[in-house]
């Protein structure tokens, strides 16, 4: 006759979430973000594989040159806000410096396309000029709005940050959600401006 | 006597296929499709291609990156209780014998 012996009474491992709350919502919300990015691109490559031209006739070329530079801001943001998370992991305040430049550089990015945009419409790119201008507000604006948002919560977090009541869940889904914003752009910028 | 309308509606239905596969043409000339060229056909094709994929992409590596995290915390959680148990059993023995579940197993025949 055998004999085992257990503790008792024997712990039974308590639940952890995978994530922060903050992060699975967020992370849900910009899965179907990407499709809404995927059916304004799909729309786009069939009304723009109608023209014998693009842009058409009349309208101005968009400023890729220009906008290139601006999307390197972008990336660069994205860089310095993954520096700030591997400081934040170590010790938050020491965050405070990357996430004060991917802040600046994600509105520098803003008031950048600001800009452009004024410039294009002075040159007769409007909403309603062609498809070529309804495309081009309604994708880049639609990831404009985007980035505003996303630069407004990265405010919020560095104030938060600075005021040391920055949570890890609040960061890390502030973090996801401008990920999205930058890594979006280049399959804009490719499809869009080139 | 046989029952006419579902042999008309099977009928119709293998018709409307044998027809588009057979003469695709014929499905493709659809009024959304503009002029039917090479090029807007290829446009249809890559964005129908990137509407079911990006789908199926994200929610899957949502789906992963959450099987694969659960995993990595249960690891983690039975890892714990296992040491907390080893840290636990020396000390009491040390205290005289704390409560134990004796499990015994029913004598082999």
């Amino acid at each position: 006759m055998s004999e085992n012996v257990l503790p008792f009474p024997r712990r039974l491992p308590a639940r952890r979430p995978i994530a922060p709350s903050a992060v699975i919502g967020m992370l849900i919300f910009v899965v179907t973000e990407l499709m809404l990015y995927a059916g304004f691109i799909s729309a786009f490559t069939i009304t723009k594989a109608a023209y014998n031209t693009w842009p058409p006739i009349g309208q101005p070329r968009l400023p890729a040159g220009e906008t290139l530079v601006n999307s390197l801001a972008l990336l660069g943001s994205g860089v310095a806000l993954f520096f700030a998370g591997r400081a934040f992991r170590r010790e938050p305040q020491s965050a405070k410096r990357p996430m004060l430049l991917a802040l600046l550089l994600g509105a520098y990015f803003v008031g950048f396309q600001g800009v452009e945009w004024m410039r294009l419409l002075g040159q007769g790119l409007t909403f309603t000029s062609s498809n070529h201008g309804a495309f081009f507000y309604l994708i880049i604006g639609s990831h404009a709005l985007h980035a505003s948002v996303a630069v407004l919560a990265l405010s919020y977090g560095y104030f938060r940050l600075v005021r040391g009541k920055l949570t890890q869940g609040a960061f890390l889904a502030t973090q996801v959600f401008w990920y999205f914003v930058v890594c979006v752009w280049p399959f804009l910028y490719v499809r869009v401006y080139l | 006597m046989p029952r006419i309308k579902p042999l008309l509606q099977s009928g119709a239905l293998v018709f409307g296929v044998l027809g588009v596969w057979l003469v695709p043409a014929l499905a493709r000339a659809c009024p959304m499709c503009f002029s039917g060229n090479g090029t807007n056909q290829s446009a249809f094709l890559w964005g129908s291609v990137m509407l079911m994929l990006v789908p199926t992409v994200a929610i899957g590596s949502l789906l992963y990156w959450a099987y694969s995290r659960a995993k990595a915390i249960d690891a983690e959680a039975t890892q714990d209780a296992a040491r907390s148990d080893a840290s636990a059993a020396p000390q009491a023995v040390s205290s005289g014998g704390s409560p134990t579940l004796r499990v015994v197993s029913a004598p082999q025949e």
